[in-house]
Order: structure tokens, then C-alpha cells, then sequence
């Protein structure tokens, strides 16, 4: 009855409303209500990713900019989806085919003085980031980006919530700043009721008597921050939380083990266990509360709260935070259940790939194994090779070393129901790693080593090996900040102006991209090291690396110098190496498609220099047999070259001019 | 006990002989031009209302859009002080001061404190050698012709410190302009900040500071038509906004540019048909920063290098009335469309919203008078909830029954007393707008009980 009545004085108004509305001609198209997801299934190896933290992006919608402090990069800047909107002509200028989003969760707004403007303080799961717009905000961005080509990943969080509840460990029913410690269990005396130290009891409570027990978890009662019992509602249970305070293990764990009794050198692998039990049951430093990810209505309400996502904004991948602090079984449960619900809403190549924040590279593919996840940034090459061989000068011998252990420690089969190749075969996860130079939580590579050229030269190797390569905001503008926050700048403050698609990085990436979008063998083929070396000195070979794809009977030689002050030559014959082989075979004459590079030079493929043998007339992608031919040429310092046959590169009539 | 409906009505009737009638339509000439008073004349226009929701709590104003109905709005008073002077060497001046008063009485809520807020405080000459030319100086209200079930004046209504010419009189053409300047005191407009003194602690300085000009012209032609009485109405605003620079709470700088604004409107009235017929057409449409009202700051729907140029608001509004013998009728309605400045067309600032409201009275007997009153409200914003991310229309059904005791008939008879009985039906959109632990949250009907007084005699606002 009331509906009729509503109904009834609606339409008449409505009505009249509607006619006036038409003849005035105003544009008020309302919000649309028949979302659905789409199905933009597409081999994940042929993607450039972009890491875009939305409030550093671009700020298109004035609106929402409250409580930003501009220059201040622990607050908000003013970012958000109507900016992205906006300037999805720059991501497509850079190449970009998919980009990584922030959370899009809604966060506790502030702590300590800093903002949740990363996004990673979830409070409620099913809410979005006031400052980044509305739930049609964010489909309208999806749509947007969809619509230029361009796949969207979602950032998410299922290790733990933001600050949403504090330890009282003093007991008196509010939340202390700073309260006395027992100096027992831990070297700090004094610590706060936000984030104190992890204790494997749970987070002791402490009178002037002593112990006295669990410490009560309460929530935060901080409306004006947001900060407050977590959503929905069946997050707020104090059982669905570990309670065993921060960790505190890191960049000392041999101390901590001794402290706690362990002999690191006797035993290394109970200090191990010691130190994996802070990670995976320890709140997140900065007082983010640890969830119990063992528990099965933990695991599902998790499952559910990001499955919303998929449907609710058309999602096409996840970069899932965090990881490791997660118990590995976790993760099988997790991947199935994600899988099949994309699969259900009509999404065939829902993407996981997750951040394993750690140099061990055997921890980083152990979440790649079989039902797990379908790839993990590549923490350990960012490390060992884009940091030490790149950055500080380490021989190329650790990259090769690097790749060989890859085929142990990563995932070799592909998932059945995960990410299919183009020609739809499960593609094996040691085959889709994320490739990437730095990002939110590191130093940018400029402000470790400032020479643009190495840069560029990590760029090439970055867009040519296997893998996706991912590039965080701003490199392309030579952004040069430190730590957090300071690798965090608003982009539009860019020292070439804003969104600049001139300058010589942006130019860089950008031609890597189309090089490589115009190559299927650095998106596709197989990859072989074809030379490597321990030198970094005065000797001939000093700082080479090359390495072959091949794909569908195709070959690309890509070669690299990393040497910062001398040319450098694919041969030792001095030290009795010869030169590099080939499985191109004698007679090929090949160009370099490097932008930049010389289109008349040309590069022959002989028989001499290096041991041959004969090869057959079609040689396998995966031929891991003798050398067809060899190859012999220079690379100028911190130079890359990526030869193709003349033949093959013929038919690319815009290269080298067009890149 | 408490008194009931059926025995306060009776109760009402017997006191309306003793109350005085004052009746006037609003599109009439005011009665101060009719016959022209010297010396100190006083007008007030007040209301009072003593409220509950009928389950413990207070009555409260329920609303969707910006001009509600007004049956529920808070008690209000105005003080109309004068002093008129009539020199036939020198021409008329009047003296006017408004002192107005918005907020629960100390009675109700215990607080010795009121708003407070002179609304006028102008001289006015007339015929200063001029026929038909008057001037004034000062801060004034200008208004027209009013949507009296809304309390809404949707044409012209402005608030203005500054000067004004009019010429023509009552019942001919007669052509009015002002010049005025506002400043609101908030960090769009004005705002000091501190800063190290030379020697000790802190001086402070100005450092926004820019005032709006405003301007306007009414042009305003009587016209009979078909024997009916009627009038056209042309009527047009500039606003003017120099730039400046504010400083946020972070004590981030920015600079705010500079602004301006149109209003266009025309309005057309007839009167005289029936026995106390009126009706008035409006249509308004307002650009930039007049889309905002004079005194109004926008905190959103900026464009992204602070402006509000962009911002439109387009208006149609009617008022009209009818009276047969003991039967009268009044209404009211309107809807606006507003779209804000930013470059997003789906956002809660891009919407539209209407009001319609019906008042049918009968004189039963002497002042007493048995009115009902029927309003719908609705709000269609182009984004979604914040609250729900869902897409809402809230509207308001509101129904009400009014026993009347009026010192005269017809429908603007005042003094008058009243009781008011209102159900309001909200629908669902109207009902999220208001968080869960809102009491306003807790279903779709809601009653309203009051009793009531409004007034207005050589009133300002109702002349």
C-alpha cells in the first residue's frame, strides 16, 4: 500500500519532472544499474603491467579531497578512479595493457599521523575508498580502461585489517600510547597498547604485580577516523584474530632466535619455525591486526569479501599483499575458490599473483606450486639482479644463476582452471613471474643509482626476458625518492610537467613496449642464457649477458652490457670461452630492433669462434642441445642490443623510426 | 491527561471572534504603499510551534529536498521596527530594522540564548523630486512574490548590503536595481591567519579577502487580461568574485580564481478570479556562482581549479490559490535541476528534486477552519549513496490535518492557531539516508503532532 502510494505521487511528479527534464535538454543520465562483468581473457605473458597507487595517480575529482595535505606524502593527495579516467590516454601512450590498482577498500583514515591512502588498512571489506569515488566511480574507471585495452588488477589484503583494535594491557579500558613492558620476554620495556610487541601467549597484560594474563582486545572507538570494529559484521570477532602482537623478528632474526633460546647456528631450522611463526601469526607492524587465516569461516569470509570485487567491478586479476604471512595451505583454498568463482561470472583467465616480500627464492616460488597462485613479483631477482647487477655492478653470472634455480623453486605446471595460454594451455607459473625495477615499499632504482642509462638498460633486460614486466608509477619520470613515503610522489609533480610523454624514460618504456607487443618471442618464447659472465673488470666480456627466445621456430638474441665504462664483446677468447653460441644458424644476418640503434648495421651468424655442431633444419623452441651457430659482436657500455633476422625484421617496417 | 483533538477544537472556535482579521494575498500591493504611515510603526511575522513525534520524541522536520513544507519548520520571529517621515518639500523616508530571531525558545530547551540576526537596517527615500523614484540605502532583504506552503521565494530573494533605486508605484511599471556586497566569514570568502610577530608571539594578517558584488534589476509591468489583474515580472542577478588565496586546516595554500554568475528569470501572476484567486508561474535559471545563492559557500561539486562557473540551476515554480464561498485552496510546487561544476556527471551534486504541496481549508464557523494539507517531496541524484552505494530516490508523502482558528477568513488570515496532526510515508531511499542509529531510521511512518501560531502584521516578509 505504501509503495502504491509512493508509487502513485512519484510517477505524477516524476512525470512532469521527466517532461521539463527533456525540454530543458540537461544531461542527467542516471547511474547504470545493469553492470555485468566482462570476459577480456587474454595470455597474461603478453601484458605490461603498471603498478598505479590511485591517490598518487591523479586527482580528478576535487570533491573528494578531504583531508589532503599536499606535500605531505604520508596523507592523502588527492588521487583517485576519476584521474585515472582522465588520463588513460597516458597509460596506452606508455604501452600499458594492464594496470594494478590500490585497494579499493575503505580504511581507517588515519594513524599515527599518517593516512590510509595506500589502501592497505582495510576496515571495511565491502565498502570502497571514499577518496578515490563511489562503487560507480570504480566501474565507470573499470569500463574506461577496459575499453582502451586495458586490464584492471586488484590490490588485496586477506593477511590482516587496519587499526582497528588495541591491546589493553594495562587494563584501565582505553588505549595507551605507551605502558610499561615486563623486559622479560622482550628487550623493549615500554610499549604501546596499539602495536606492542608479538608474545606467542597472545599480547600479555601487565599490572605493577606482574603478568596477569591475556591483555583484552577492545575495539577502537575513533568514529571521526573510521577507525573502529571492522565490517561487515562478521569481522568483528575477537576470535577471528591472532592477538599475539607485532612482529618483531625482522633484520634480526638470529638475535631474536637466541633470545628466545634458539641457537641459530646450531639450529638453524627451529629458528626458522621461530621466526615463520612471528610472520604468519604476528600483526603487520603499524598495529594492522592479524587474522586467523586457519580458520575455516576466517578463510571463507575472506573468499567472500573478495569475490565481491570480481562481480561488483568487473576485476580481471588480484596482486595479492602480503602473502607470506599467510600459512601456505591457505593459499590452495583461497586460488580454487577465486578460480571458480571467476569462472562462474564469466571470467576465463582470472589472474593471482601475489608480493612474497623476501629475498629467499625458493620461499617465493613456494606459493607457486601446484593450486596456488598463478605467479609472485619477483622479489629475488629485484634483489640479486635489478639491485645488485644493475644498481651496484654484480657479474651476470648471478642473473644465470638466478634463472637456473627457477626451474626448481617455481610452479612448472600450469593450473588447469587458472590462466591459459593463447593457444589454451595452462601456463606454468615460473613462465609468468613480475618482472619489476622497484615499487611502493622499495627505494625507487634512480634513488639507489641515479644514472638514467642503467635504468634504461634494466628496462630492456625487464621487457625482454620472459615474464610481465611491471613499472611503478613514476619511473617513467625518472622519480627518484627513497623509502616509504618518499618513493610515493603524486605524479602530476613530475620535473618534466605533468604527464609528460616526452621525455627519454617514458620514451624508453614506451618503445620497449611496442618492441616488444611487435615481437611474440619476448612475449611467448622459450628462454635460454646464451652467455654469462663472473667478469666485471677490464676483460673482454666484461658485464655481458644474452640470452635467446624462441617462439614457433623464431629467435630473438637480446644482449646486454652491464658494464658502466667499457664495451664489452659476446667472446673470451683470451680466456679460451670463444665466443657465444647460437641456435640461429651460420649465414643469418641479423638487425638490431634496439630503439636507438644503428637500422644499417647488420650482425652475422658464423660457423667459426665458438664449437658448432649440425643442426636439423627446424630447430625445437626448447633445443637445449649444441651450438647451430655462433655470434660474435659489441655492445657499448650499459648498451642492450635485440637482434632479429633481417628477414623477420623486414616485414616490422616501422622499426626502428616508429619505436 | 492530556487534551485531545475533539475537545481543543471547540475550544479554539470560541476564542476566533475575539481575533483580528488580517488578510492578503501574497501578490498584492502591500498595504504600507496604500495609505503611506508616519512615525513609528512595528510589524513582526512569527511563528511557534510546540511539537512531539508521538512516540516520547520530538517533532522533527523530515526532508529530501531543499524547500519542504513548511508545516513543520521551527519557531522563527521577526521585529519589524519603523519610523516614517513624510516632508512634502523633502519627499518620504522610512527607517527600517528587522531584528530576527531563529531557535528553539528558552522555554523549550532551557538555553538563555537565541540567533540572533538583523536581517534589515535601511533608509528609504520616496519622491525625492522624482515621482515615483525611491532610493535606499543599507542591508535589506529583497524579495518578491513567495511560494508561502514552501517558504520559498524561488525568483528573487536576496540578502545584500548596498543600494537600490526604484521606479514606478504600486499598480504601474515600476523598474528596481540594487548594488550590494556580501562576505561571507569562512576561508572562501575571508579569513585571517597568524603570523611571528617582529618581536613577540603573533600578529594577524589578512589573507583572504574578497567580497561578492552583486547586482540585480527587476522590471515589473501590471497587465489585465480578460478582466483578470495580472503582472509580468523580468528579473535578472550578476554575481562578481574577485580571486584570492586560502589556507586549509593543513595550512596549505591555494588560490581560489575568480568568479561570476547570472540569474534570469520571469515570473507571471494573475489574481481576481474566483473569489480569491491568484496564481504565479516562475522560471529561473542561474549560472556560476548565482546558482548558489548569495550567502552560500560551495564546499562541493568544484571544478578542479576551485571554480564553480560551470554550476547551473534551472527552476520552475508555481503558487496559486482559489477560494469559493467557505472553500479555499493554496499550492505550491517547484523543481530545480542542479548540476555542479566538476567534470562528473555521477555524483550526489548533479540531481534534481520537486516539492508539490496542497492545502484545501473550510471555514466552518466564524475564524475556525478545518484545513488538510497534502505534499510529496522527491530528490533524484545522478550518484550513488555514499551510505549504501546504491542508487536512491528518496521522497517524502506527508498528509496532514489541521484544525484552524484564523482572525479572518481566507487562506492568509493571521493571526491564526492550529493543531497539527501529519503522517509522513517514507520510502526507502528517504529512509537510508539516515544512518541505523538514527531514530529517523526506524520505518516508513511517522507521525507528527503540534500546535501551533503564526502571525504577521506590517511584517517585512509578509507585507
Amino acid at each position: 500500500m505504501l509503495h502504491q502510494l509512493h508509487r502513485l505521487a512519484a510517477g505524477c511528479v516524476l512525470f512532469a519532472a521527466a517532461l521539463l527534464l527533456s525540454a530543458c535538454g540537461a544531461d542527467m543520465a542516471p547511474v547504470t544499474t545493469d553492470f555485468k562483468t566482462t570476459n577480456l581473457a587474454r595470455d597474461w605473458r603478453g601484458e605490461v603491467v603498471y603498478q598505479l597507487m590511485v591517490d598518487r595517480f591523479a586527482d580528478g575529482q576535487r570533491d573528494n579531497n578531504k583531508g589532503v595535505v599536499v606535500g605531505d606524502l604520508g596523507r592523502y593527495q588527492g588521487g583517485d578512479w576519476q584521474g585515472v579516467i582522465d588520463n588513460v590516454d597516458y597509460l596506452t601512450k606508455l604501452g600499458v595493457t594492464s594496470v594494478w590498482i590500490s585497494p579499493v577498500v575503505r580504511n581507517v583514515e588515519s594513524d599515527a599521523g599518517y593516512d590510509g591512502y595506500h589502501g592497505y588498512w582495510t576496515q571495511d571489506f565491502l565498502d570502497v575508498n571514499p577518496h578515490f569515488g563511489d562503487i560507480a566511480k570504480l566501474r565507470e574507471m573499470v569500463r574506461v580502461l577496459h575499453d582502451n585495452g586495458i586490464l584492471v588488477i586488484l590490490d588485496v589484503v586477506t593477511n590482516h585489517v587496519g587499526q582497528v583494535f588495541y591491546y589493553d594491557i594495562n587494563r584501565n579500558g582505553r588505549p595507551d600510547d605507551s605502558v610499561q613492558g615486563t623486559g622479560t620476554t622482550s628487550p623493549i620495556l615500554r610499549t604501546g597498547e596499539y602495536d606492542p610487541d608479538f608474545d606467542l601467549r597472545g599480547v600479555q597484560a601487565v599490572t605493577g604485580l606482574g603478568a596477569s594474563g591475556n591483555a583484552p582486545a577492545r575495539w577502537i572507538d575513533m568514529p571521526e577516523l573510521n577507525r573502529g570494529a571492522p565490517r561487515p559484521a562478521q569481522f568483528a570477532n575477537f576470535d577471528w584474530y591472532w592477538k599475539r602482537g607485532r612482529v618483531t623478528v625482522w633484520g634480526r632474526e638470529a638475535e631474536a632466535c637466541r633470545i628466545a633460546g634458539i641457537n641459530p647456528d646450531a639450529n638453524w631450522q627451529d629458528c626458522y619455525n621461530f621466526v615463520r611463526t612471528q610472520e604468519v601469526t604476528g600483526d603487520f607492524p603499524g598495529g594492522l591486526k592479524d587474522l586467523r587465516t586457519d580458520l575455516p569461516e576466517v578463510r571463507q569470509a575472506l573468499i567472500d569479501v573478495m569475490t565481491y570485487w570480481i562481480t561488483a567491478a568487473d576485476i580481471d586479476g588480484f596482486r595479492i599483499d602480503t602473502v607470506k604471512h599467510v600459512e601456505h595451505d591457505f593459499w590452495i583454498q583461497f586460488a580454487t575458490a577465486i578460480r571458480a568463482h571467476a569462472k562462474q561470472v564469466g571470467k576465463e583467465n582470472f589472474f593471482m599473483f601475489g608480493e612474497v616480500f623476501d629475498g629467499a627464492d625458493w620461499l617465493l616460488g613456494s606459493y607457486t606450486q601446484p593450486a596456488m597462485l598463478d605467479s609472485v613479483f619477483y622479489f629475488s631477482q629485484k634483489f640479486q639482479v635489478y639491485d645488485a647487477v644493475f644498481k651496484y655492478g654484480a657479474p651476470t653470472s648471478q642473473i644465470e644463476k638466478l634463472w637456473t634455480e627457477r626451474k626448481a623453486n617455481y610452479g612448472t605446471v600450469g593450473n588447469p582452471d587458472g590462466v591459459l595460454s593463447r593457444d589454451g594451455q595452462p601456463i606454468a607459473p615460473q613462465q609468468l613471474l613480475v618482472n619489476f625495477l622497484d615499487n611502493h615499499d622499495t627505494p625507487r632504482f634512480l634513488f639507489e643509482q641515479p644514472d638514467v642509462k642503467r635504468l634504461h638498460l634494466a628496462v630492456s633486460l625487464q621487457f625482454t626476458q620472459n615474464g610481465m614486466p611491471c613499472i611503478y608509477y613514476g619511473t617513467e619520470q625518472e622519480f627518484s625518492g627513497g623509502n616509504d613515503p618518499a618513493n610515493r610522489e603524486p605524479l602530476w609533480l613530475s620535473n618534466f610537467g605533468a604527464f609528460d610523454t616526452t621525455n627519454r624514460t617514458f620514451t624508453h618504456y614506451a618503445k620497449m613496449a611496442r618492441l616488444r607487443k611487435a615481437l611474440p618471442e619476448l612475449l611467448y618464447g622459450e628462454q635460454a642464457i646464451h652467455w654469462s659472465t663472473e667478469r666485471t673488470g677490464g676483460e673482454q666480456d666484461a658485464g655481458i649477458f644474452a640470452f635467446e627466445r624462441r617462439y614457433q621456430g623464431n629467435r630473438v638474441m637480446v644482449v646486454l652490457n652491464t658494464h658502466p665504462t667499457k664495451e664489452s664483446e659476446t667472446s673470451a677468447d683470451s680466456l679460451g670461452y670463444g665466443s657465444m653460441t647460437t641456435t640461429m644458424r651460420p649465414g643469418t644476418v641479423l638487425r638490431d630492433l634496439m630503439p636507438g640503434a644503428d637500422p644499417a648495421a647488420r650482425f652475422e651468424v658464423t660457423a667459426e669462434g665458438c664449437e658448432t655442431v649440425a643442426c636439423t633444419a627446424v630447430v625445437p623452441d626448447d633445443y637445449n642441445g649444441g651450438a647451430c651457430g655462433c655470434l660474435r659482436l659489441a655492445v657499448p657500455s650499459l648498451g642492450a642490443r635485440v637482434l632479429v633476422p633481417v628477414e623477420r625484421a623486414e616485414p616490422l617496417t616501422s622499426f626502428p623510426e616508429a619505436l | 491527561m492530556k487534551p485531545s483533538l475533539a475537545t481543543l477544537i471547540p475550544l479554539l472556535a470560541l476564542l476566533a471572534p475575539r481575533l483580528q482579521a488580517e488578510e492578503l494575498p501574497p501578490t498584492e500591493p502591500a498595504a504600507e504603499e496604500a495609505s503611506a504611515p508616519t512615525g513609528f510603526v512595528f510589524g513582526s511575522y512569527g511563528r511557534v510551534t510546540a511539537s512531539s513525534d508521538g512516540a516520547g520524541g520530538s517533532g522533527k522536520q523530515l526532508a529530501v529536498v531543499a524547500h519542504p513544507p513548511r508545516l513543520e519548520e521551527q519557531p522563527y520571529l521577526e521585529l519589524d521596527l519603523s519610523y516614517h517621515v513624510a516632508e512634502p518639500e523633502f519627499g518620504r523616508f522610512r527607517v527600517v530594522t528587522t531584528l530576527a530571531v531563529s531557535d528553539a525558545m528558552f522555554h523549550s530547551d532551557g538555553d538563555f540564548d537565541g540567533k540572533i540576526a538583523l536581517r534589515n537596517a535601511f533608509v528609504e527615500g520616496s519622491d525625492l523630486g522624482v515621482a515615483d523614484l525611491s532610493v535606499w540605502v543599507g542591508s535589506r532583504m529583497l524579495r518578491g512574490d513567495d511560494i508561502y506552503l514552501l517558504d520559498f521565494w524561488p525568483l528573487d530573494n536576496l540578502n545584500t548590503v548596498g543600494a537600490g533605486a526604484s521606479w514606478g508605484a504600486a499598480g504601474k511599471t515600476r523598474i528596481s536595481g540594487h548594488l550590494g556586497l556580501n562576505q561571507v566569514k569562512n576561508a572562501y570568502q575571508y579569513q585571517e591567519i597568524l603570523v611571528a610577530d617582529p618581536e613577540f608571539g603573533t600578529d594577524p594578517v589578512i589573507l583572504m579577502d574578497r567580497v561578492r558584488l552583486i547586482g540585480s534589476l527587476r522590471a515589473e509591468q501590471p497587465v489585465e487580461v480578460g478582466g483578470l489583474s495580472g503582472k509580468l515580472v523580468g528579473y535578472g542577478e550578476v554575481h562578481r568574485l574577485g580571486e584570492g588565496v586560502a589556507e586549509d586546516v593543513e595550512k596549505v595554500r591555494q588560490l581560489m580564481p575568480s568568479e561570476i554568475g547570472t540569474t534570469l528569470g520571469v515570473e507571471a501572476a494573475v489574481w481576481g478570479f474566483g473569489e480569491r484567486g491568484f496564481a504565479n508561474l516562475f522560471l529561473r535559471q542561474a549560472t556560476g556562482i548565482a546558482a548558489l545563492g548569495e550567502l552560500a559557500t560551495p564546499t562541493s561539486g568544484l571544478a578542479q581549479d576551485g571554480s564553480v562557473t560551470d554550476t547551473t540551476s534551472t527552476r520552475v515554480a508555481m503558487s496559486a490559490g482559489f477560494g469559493a464561498g467557505r472553500f479555499d485552496l493554496i499550492a505550491g510546487a517547484y523543481v530545480d535541476w542542479f548540476s555542479d561544476a566538476d567534470t562528473v556527471n555521477y555524483d550526489g551534486d548533479d540531481s534534481y528534486e520537486g516539492t508539490i504541496s496542497l492545502r484545501p481549508s473550510y471555514r466552518v464557523a466564524g475564524g475556525y477552519k478545518q484545513a488538510f494539507e497534502l505534499s510529496y517531496q522527491g530528490h533524484r541524484s545522478n550518484g550513488l549513496s555514499p551510505r549504501t552505494d546504491t542508487f536512491l530516490v528518496p521522497a517524502i508523502l506527508k498528509a496532514a490535518v489541521i484544525p484552524t482558528l484564523s482572525a479572518g477568513t481566507g487562506p492568509f488570515a493571521r493571526p491564526e492557531l492550529r493543531l497539527i496532526y501529519e503522517v509522513s510515508v517514507l520510502n526507502d531511499g528517504a529512509q537510508e539516508q539516515y544512518p541505523a542509529e538514527d531514530v529517523r531510521r526506524r520505518g516508513a511512518i511517522h507521525h507528527y503532532l503540534g500546535i501551533g501560531a503564526e502571525w504577521w502584521f506590517n511584517s517585512s516578509t509578509y507585507p
